[in-house]
């Protein structure tokens, strides 16, 4: 076995332990063998060093963000989550209290305007009514609130508006001035006021708002001069009619065949009761 | 992929196994050191170092873990990133002058070697690497690589190795590359 032979054995671990100890003796004492020795070990180091670089430049190609990113990601992470949930927690109570309008509702509104009155009629009763005596002033005041439509005027005849006795029903008072909300109705077609206190008319649509709620799913609520419906009124039209009375104005809400009392004494929720004197509807029938 | 199937990869010279236990374990080994008075290059730096000493015992096939893979890889980072403070410590500024110097000399010596490595076939970097790196036998060497048995493997080392030598001989005079 030459030197060189020896030496690739030595780092192969294919010498015994007295060859090994024998080869270092002989290092020690051969220059040219102790300078083979130090170029394989040079070598070898060198191949160990190549491959070591090898696999750490494979971790260090792959990307991980540092602690500092991922404390900012973490971060963002659950802001962005809590905000998601906020946001999503507040549609989620907004869309069951406020449903968005419906087109094909808003159109079915519309009809049941159209249905009651055209403008041109209207300007015709106002006309009329102007020309009329105070007793024809005192008759009961009647309102049409048609949720979602703000510019459709409607009206009745000023004949239908004559006064009625019912027992529900106290006779209204002369004179007495509109307490209602004032209408782009009144103010497009400057009705006396007189008059406007006996006229059939629109609202805004700003007075009655439909609430889908979990609770309450036939009520009612008068807050801040303004009307809440709670429950499923979107599919199909409904009306508010005020009667005027010598002790205010009373309000009854039309749906679905139905007239249903609307008492403003407070401003709690309250279950929509139907209405079951036959002379109240009787009226209420011909306000509509 | 449980532990064990990834330690199975490891020992089987799978380097996308390496990949995942990096990412793995990044965090951890990173807080070892972060929290110890360290940058986070540094940890990077120690925990690379220590998964390629894990990488070396595990496919040398003499490596048996009597703990979790991660609990192993944890001790080799304590130990280097201690033995590093330990290095920062204990060093003057002119020891530390002296070494940097020392370490720079062998670094030649080393790029030298390299740059004859890069100029061998991919065939030959590979059988000389799991050679000498990994500590793979012939037997396993012929199987990675595909030869057809262990006398060729045992072979084409021998050849490649010699090639290596007798190149670094040609590019370089004894004196550029012995002390």
């Amino acid at each position: 076995m030459t030197n060189n032979e020896r030496i690739e054995a030595y780092f192969n671990n294919e010498l015994t332990g007295s060859e090994g100890q024998q080869l270092m003796q002989d290092i020690n004492s051969d220059a040219s063998l102790k300078s083979e020795y130090q170029f394989q070990q040079g070598v070898i180091d060198g191949i160990k060093d190549y491959r070591k670089k090898e696999l750490i430049a494979r971790l260090d190609n792959i990307q991980i963000a540092s602690t500092g990113q991922s404390v900012l990601l973490k971060t963002i992470g659950v802001v962005g989550i809590a905000t998601v949930v906020t946001v999503g927690s507040y549609l989620w109570v907004n869309r069951a209290d406020d449903q968005p309008i419906n087109p094909a509702e808003v159109i079915k509104t519309e009809e049941v305007v159209t249905q009651s009155e055209e403008p041109q009629q209207i300007a015709t009763a106002t006309e009329e009514a102007e020309k009329e005596s105070i007793v024809e002033e005192e008759k009961p005041a009647t309102k049409i609130v048609a949720d979602k439509v703000d510019t459709t005027p409607v009206a009745s005849t000023p004949k239908e508006e004559s006064p009625t006795v019912i027992p529900d029903v106290v006779i209204p008072e002369v004179d007495e001035p509109e307490t209602g909300t004032s209408t782009d109705v009144d103010e497009d077609l400057s009705a006396p006021e007189a008059m406007a206190a006996s006229s059939i008319r629109l609202r805004s649509s700003t007075d009655v708002e439909v609430k889908l709620n979990k609770k309450y799913d036939f009520h009612y609520q008068v807050k801040d001069g303004g009307l809440i419906l709670y429950g499923n009124f979107n599919n199909s039209p409904f009306e508010v009619i005020e009667l005027k009375t010598n002790q205010g104005i009373n309000s009854y809400l039309y749906f679905e065949d139905h007239f249903y009392s609307l008492t403003n004494d407070s401003e709690d929720i309250k279950p929509l009761m139907v209405i079951d004197n036959k002379e109240l509807i009787k009226e209420l029938e011909k306000r509509r | 992929m449980t532990e064990q199937e990834l330690f199975a990869r490891i020992c089987q010279g799978d380097e996308q196994a390496l990949e995942v236990i990096y990412r793995k374990y990044y965090r951890m080994m990173v807080r070892l050191v972060t929290s110890n008075n360290g940058t986070e290059n540094e940890a990077k730096d120690v925990y690379q170092e220590a998964l390629v000493v894990f990488w070396q015992k595990a496919n040398s096939g003499n490596l048996v873990l009597t703990s979790k893979m991660s609990t192993y890889i944890y001790s080799i980072c304590l130990n280097l990133w201690r033995k590093e403070l330990d290095r920062k410590k204990r060093f003057s500024n002119e020891e530390k002058d002296a070494i940097q110097y020392q370490e720079q000399e062998k670094e030649e010596k080393v790029k030298i070697i390299h740059e004859c490595i890069d100029r061998l076939d991919d065939t030959c970097k590979k059988v000389l690497s799991y050679y000498y790196f990994d500590g793979m036998s012939m037997k396993e060497i012929a199987e990675k690589i595909g030869f057809a048995n262990t006398d060729t493997a045992k072979t084409k080392k021998y050849k490649c190795k010699k090639k290596l030598d007798e190149l670094i001989k040609r590019l370089y005079s004894e004196h550029d590359f012995l002390d």
